[in-house]
């Protein structure tokens, strides 16, 4: 595993986060888009630009990677490669780190 | 018969929710797009007005237009217009839909000032490194009186402007790209400094053309 680009990615911006819990399944372009708004109740938004500038960079640093169109399906999907995964699980355990620290706390808020 | 309409325009690089605002109006004066050449002249065919919004991603300089990219935009509801020096053009009848979609490209807008602040840096150090050469070549510092070249000298002052201007862009762009990572609104407004900027702009070409002009003088000079 890749330990300098899983430190390039942790903490994951909003959007990636968002990207890539989309691609645990093979994915494309629009459904990603789509779900990631509903996800979100349209709190996070991807552009068309934004995504394919994402998912490039993303193939790069072999965090997702390419699968081929089934059938006569000839569009792009994605899927999280091992070092996705982990990367996903890193940035699971370090948000949970952050509610259950600060719960006491702000729960005790008034 | 279709109906063409020319126009010369120059946009900062700052600029892109300017221009496609400025796209926006065209087509609802009836002008679209059609093609876009050297980033400043525009060609529009007049067609029935209606609004239509605009989106103007950049690519970056060596990319391709990919299919997979087009069809990402299309899929989105935008249709391909052109692309050119690393921009592509995209528009769609507004609505709801689209208006969201032109607001998720906002992170976008600020990788692309992250990329070109790193070549205004090299251009800017470029220029002092020129001039700094110069002076110590030209002035004299090394080869006493008679090394002296006045000409020279007084000829990369021009590098010297070059090199401070281009250095407060980077400057410029720097604060710019801190604004979008923090802001919450949807769009960004002109700011003083982008205006600055854009007269910095012009203070350079014209340097260049000023230089570009005494070099052939002084090269024809030299010949006849």
């Amino acid at each position: 595993m890749d330990e300098k680009i899983i430190k390039k990615y942790l903490p994951l911006t909003e959007t990636t986060y968002y990207i890539l819990l989309c691609m645990e399944k093979p994915n494309h372009g629009y459904a990603i888009m789509q779900q990631v708004d509903e996800m979100t109740a349209g709190a996070v938004i991807l552009g068309p630009g934004t995504l394919y500038g994402a998912t490039t960079k993303l193939v790069k640093d072999g965090v997702i990677a390419l699968v081929e169109g089934e059938g006569g399906e000839r569009k792009k999907s994605y899927i999280l490669t091992p070092l996705g995964r982990e990367i996903l699980k890193r940035e699971y355990v370090r948000l949970g780190a952050l509610i259950a620290n600060g719960k006491p706390i702000i729960e005790g808020m008034v | 018969m279709s109906e063409y309409k020319k126009v010369w325009k120059y946009f900062l690089v700052t600029e892109d929710y300017k221009e496609e605002a400025w796209l926006r109006e065209m087509a609802l004066e009836g002008y679209f797009l059609e093609s876009v050449t050297g980033g400043v002249h525009y060609t529009f065919s007049k067609k029935e007005a209606g609004d239509y919004t605009y989106l103007v991603d950049y690519r970056g300089m060596f990319e391709k237009a990919e299919r997979a990219y087009l069809e990402l935009f299309e899929e989105s509801g935008f249709e391909y217009v052109t692309c050119t020096m690393g921009y592509c053009y995209f528009r769609a009848k507004t609505d709801e839909n689209v208006t969201k979609m032109r607001k998720g490209e906002k992170q976008r807008k600020g990788e692309k000032y992250v990329q070109l602040r790193g070549v205004m840096l090299i251009i800017g150090l470029l220029n002092l490194f020129i001039y700094g050469m110069n002076m110590i070549v030209n002035t004299g510092i090394l080869q006493g009186e008679q090394g002296m070249n006045t000409e020279s000298v007084l000829f990369s002052q021009i590098n010297l402007i070059c090199g401070l201007l281009l250095l407060l862009i980077y400057g410029i762009m720097n604060s710019r790209i801190k604004k979008i990572r923090t802001s919450q609104q949807e769009e960004l407004e002109q700011t003083t400094s982008d205006k600055v900027a854009k007269v910095m702009m012009f203070v350079i070409l014209t340097c260049l053309g000023i230089a570009c002009v005494v070099a052939i003088g002084s090269f024809l000079v030299g010949v006849f």
